[in-house]
């Protein structure tokens, strides 16, 4: 009896080894899946007082545009709705969300009082996995920040969902042209990253050039013919006041960008002929040369960490673009590319580079690593040029040309995957755009 | 065969022919909680149907991995007659009281007491020997697996179903041998592609990742994860799986001839091998068409993550026992949005539950399932 | 002794005429938008015959900026006339085609500009008389987008102005 009991207890614990081992997880691994919009519904946001429901109603739709310009994102028409949805706090039925395919939803609701205030609340769910996501979140302000508030609702379920960082509550500055294409009338503007709140900042007497906003949103540099030649001008976006930032000797300089923080700038100086990158101290004006070759080296950016700037010279015999650490060195070309290489800019990231290539008679708008490696392009047209990097680094706007003498600029957008290229639906020809930070 | 392994069945034999004869293996009543159906919503009834889990707190976006989660819902609808009874209705908490950021705690009432007992819960976990045709299943991947692109044209819900779909042709060991050598050459390729390993494995093979999840904290580790295995596996698992299902093989057709149980140890082997690739092949393939990546981050995009869930006797994943065992390359918050794109990816194809054989509920309803984007990347 | 001198350049001009690229230009604005009234034979030494009749710019092959012959003996003239008439100032505007992106054909514009100036001093033209500027691809003369149009709008435009040096 002992024997067949000690016998027993060993099978068993082979036997319950092998269970154990039978136990283990089933391992899989996927590597294929697909790459399509989020489809996501708002249904019509609850307005708390009857005063609010035609603002409810805007800033619903500004989320749901918001959301869709990005690509990423696509709605379900409320018509396909199961669910009413009439109060925000009812709870959230889900089946209902996914029987019509919404894998994400956005509720919220939105009251005025009579002093002009406006509080917009919101919850984002995630239907699949049945769950709110996050807590809910409510904003309060002036009803005249309708808009920014909208924005900031799109920002917050964007971020949430896709972690990518925020940027559509953001400005772009640009250059509104008018009139023929010899003539071209030409002033500074400043918009909301949807295209609209349009307001000029400068008069059209001068012509003016490539503008590039301050990282805080509130300074614009950009080139001027004022003086009847090209000089840099610095520009207070609050006050409209703007003023020359003199140069060596008054010479001509153009092509001004902003260090990261704002301290310094980098532009082209041109002295007989030769145009090379200087780096300057706005509080001091005092100066530096960083390239001197008697080549052509213009269209600088600084590196997000400002150690570094990326420019453009055509000192290989075509335009291609080159690296340089502001303290100083050789610089370091980037570009090996059939074609030209021109107006590089550093992304907010950090890691890529968008330029304009022209290659086969063709302008494109293209990205690069900070090494010249992994080039993609992204769009490519008659005329493509001065790409800019939304305030996360994921879009790229920049102005596109049609051909001929009727031929006027216009402000596209491109997501860094090279999918959505889009139109900014703007009442008037557009170009040079330069993407501002998110608001504060 | 080896000494060792002739101790071993013999053994495994008597310890199992033992049990058997002590009736541990008759099924026990299953306890089913009843869902009063008059109170419950139309709602409530589909997301019990659908297995949805109540909805978590808010704290669901910090807490990464859910293991704890083993502690709340799953655990709490074990006990049958507890808030079945209780809420009858979706109540609202507290609905007046905040004029203040909404805090999530008001949604959770309704969703939270239907969460009703899976059966699978109750069901031990060791191989059910309800029916004989366990043992001799047909040896070719089924065909139905491999083509389904979509879980969702398929439906099996009840566990009967699976099993009654594998033939019970008497196969000769040569022939199985052979077509076992068949799938496995033929999904080879695809093998190389996705590391997949069976059912089983050794002890002392077993993945850290998994036997860490739970016991680690919530946070995901940036580590790199082992996903590729070796290969040996497969050869290994013969040794331990065979003599239990040899073992079983006897035991039930009353066989004690050492060839024919040699015979049987042999078509054991080949029974779990072919088995799994084609099933698995089929859970990728029912897998991949929710995975959307559209929505996801370019750091997402760079973040391999390692889902671990449960799923039930039909199949389906237990939501609320999905959580991330660990990732690799991006960071914490790229993990988390990589996590819960695959999160939706088995919610949503999974709503129906997987393919998979019931008979062998114990080697799959425990999943891993790693979740690689690399060639989704923007090439 | 002037005229023939004069008639001479006259014939020069229209020599320079058959070579398409550098040559002769049928009084073209500068950026300035000057206009011209009327031929001004009477006054040779006024900036419309200048403009009209000695021929005030150059052009240049795509993505160049250095002189052909055609551009030099162009420049020869105007040089000749320049030091005759000295009481302008000389601003030497460079022009671009579409073709290019905008900060970098401005910075061509000046290396064209500069290759006209360099030139005209090397040629006895007071370089305190001179300077230059760039309208980069601003200021098109012609708009069409073939190369007909393109090669009129790589050009230096050598505009007068009067006052003193």
């Amino acid at each position: 009896m002992k024997r067949l009991f000690s016998f027993s207890f060993l099978v068993f614990s082979f036997l319950a080894g092998a269970a154990l081992t039978q136990d283990g997880p089933l391992k899989i691994e996927i590597t294929d899946g697909v790459i399509e919009p989020l489809s996501f519904a708002v249904p019509v946001f609850e307005a708390e007082n009857p005063a609010a429901r035609e603002i409810a109603s805007e800033i619903s739709s500004i989320v749901v545009a918001d959301l869709t310009s990005s690509g990423l994102f696509r709605e379900i028409p409320k018509n396909r709705f199961i669910a009413q949805r009439k109060t925000f706090e009812e709870p959230v039925r889900f089946p209902d969300w996914r029987a019509v395919n919404a894998q994400a939803l956005v509720t919220a609701a939105v009251k005025t009082n009579g002093s002009g205030q406006l509080t917009v609340k919101f919850r984002i769910f995630d239907i699949f996995s049945g769950v709110q996501l996050g807590k809910g979140t409510q904003l309060s302000g002036s009803t005249g920040a309708a808009r920014r508030m909208a924005h900031q609702v799109a920002d917050q379920v964007y971020k949430r969902i896709t972690g990518e960082g925020a940027y559509f509550d953001s400005r772009i500055v640009f250059v509104s042209e008018s009139g023929p294409k010899d003539k071209r009338l030409k002033r500074l503007a400043i918009m909301d990253s949807d295209g609209e709140k349009m307001k000029f900042l400068t008069g059209n007497d001068n012509i003016v050039l490539a503008p590039r906003i301050s990282s805080d949103g509130k300074k614009v540099l950009y080139t001027s013919w004022e003086t009847g030649f090209p000089q840099i001008y610095l520009l207070d976006v609050e006050t409209g006041r703007r003023k020359r930032v003199n140069t060596p000797g008054n010479d001509v300089a153009f092509s001004p960008r902003f260090s990261p923080d704002n301290k310094r700038i980098v532009f082209s100086y041109e002295r007989r002929g030769n145009i090379d990158i200087y780096l300057m101290e706005l509080s001091s004006l005092r100066s530096a040369r960083l390239t001197s070759s008697p080549f052509i080296d213009t269209a600088p950016s600084f590196s997000p960490d400002g150690r570094k700037i990326v420019f453009e010279s055509d000192r290989s015999g075509a335009q291609q673009l080159y690296t340089l650490p502001v303290s100083g060195g050789t610089p370091k070309r980037i570009s090996f590319g059939n074609g030209r290489y021109g107006t590089p800019v550093w992304s907010p990231r950090g890691d890529l580079i968008a330029f304009t290539k022209q290659s086969n008679g063709r302008f494109g708008i293209g990205v690069m690593r900070i090494d010249g490696t992994e080039e993609r392009l992204l769009s490519a047209s008659f005329l493509d040029e001065s790409p800019t990097w939304s305030p996360n680094g994921r879009v790229i706007m920049f102005s596109r040309q049609t051909r001929g003498p009727s031929g006027a600029p216009s402000i596209y957008s491109v997501d860094i995957t090279g999918r959505n290229l889009r139109p900014l639906n703007l009442r008037a020809p557009a170009s040079d755009p330069s993407w501002g930070p998110v608001l504060p | 065969m080896s000494i060792g392994t002739y101790i071993s069945v013999t053994m495994h034999a008597s310890m199992v022919g033992w049990l058997l004869l002590n009736g541990n293996f008759e099924s026990t009543p299953r306890e089913i909680s009843v869902t009063e159906v008059s109170l419950v919503s139309a709602e409530m009834f589909d997301i019990a149907l659908n297995n949805t889990p109540p909805e978590v707190e808010a704290s669901i976006e910090t807490a990464v991995a859910q293991p704890p989660v083993e502690e709340i819902a799953p655990k709490l609808s074990i006990k049958p007659d507890a808030p079945v009874m209780d809420r009858e209705q979706p109540v609202m908490v507290s609905p007046q009281d905040d004029k203040t950021p909404p805090q999530i705690s008001e949604q959770p009432e309704p969703l939270e007491d239907l969460v009703v007992i899976l059966p699978s819960e109750l069901i031990s976990p060791t191989v059910s020997p309800t029916s004989p045709d366990v043992l001799e299943i047909s040896l070719k991947p089924k065909p139905r697996q491999s083509n389904r692109i979509t879980s969702k044209t398929v439906a099996p819900s009840e566990p009967e179903v699976d099993i009654g779909d594998f033939t019970r042709d008497a196969v000769s060991p040569q022939e199985m041998l052979s077509s076992e050598k068949k799938p496995q050459t033929a999904t080879a390729p695809e093998a190389s592609t996705s590391e997949i390993i069976t059912e089983a494995e050794k002890p002392s093979k077993l993945p850290r990742v998994a036997v860490l999840a739970p016991e680690q904290s919530v946070r995901p580790k940036r580590r790199s994860i082992k996903i590729k295995l070796d290969k040996e596996q497969p050869k290994q698992t013969e040794q331990t799986i065979d003599p239990l299902a040899a073992a079983l093989n006897e035991a039930l057709t009353g066989s004690t001839n050492e060839s024919e149980s040699e015979a049987s140890t042999e078509s054991q082997k080949t029974v779990i091998e072919a088995l799994a690739p084609g099933t698995i092949r089929g859970m990728q393939l029912a897998i991949s068409p929710c995975w959307n990546l559209g929505a996801s981050s370019s750091a997402a995009l760079s973040t391999t993550v390692v889902v671990g869930m449960e799923l039930s006797i039909e199949g389906k994943p237990l939501a609320s026992s999905i959580y991330l065992v660990g990732y690799e390359g991006g960071d914490d918050a790229s993990a988390q949005r990589a996590f819960e794109t695959a999160q939706r990816a088995i919610n949503d194809c999974g709503a129906k539950g997987f393919e998979l054989p019931a008979d062998k509920y114990s080697a799959w309803k425990k999943v891993e399932i790693t979740f690689n984007p690399e060639r989704m990347r923007v090439r | 002794m002037r005229s023939i001198y004069l008639n001479v350049a006259i014939l020069f001009m229209l020599v320079a005429c058959s070579d398409s690229e550098g040559g002769f230009g049928n009084g073209s604005l500068g950026a300035d938008g000057y206009q011209g009234s009327g031929f001004g034979q009477d006054d040779v030494t006024s900036s419309t015959f200048f403009k009209e009749s000695i021929g005030d710019h150059v052009l240049f092959k795509v993505d160049e900026y250095t002189l052909n012959e055609a551009a030099k003996t162009a420049l020869n003239v105007q040089a000749n006339w320049l030091i005759d008439n000295p009481g302008f100032v000389i601003i030497i505007e460079g022009h671009a085609d579409e073709r290019g992106t905008r900060e970098y054909n401005l910075a061509l514009g000046f290396r064209r500009a500069q290759s006209v100036q360099e030139y005209l001093v090397a040629r006895g033209v007071s370089g305190l008389r001179l300077k230059t500027r760039s309208y980069g691809k601003e200021r098109p003369v012609e708009i069409c987008s073939v190369e007909r149009c393109y090669g009129k709008n790589r050009r230096a435009v050598t505009i007068l102005a009067s006052g003193s040096s």
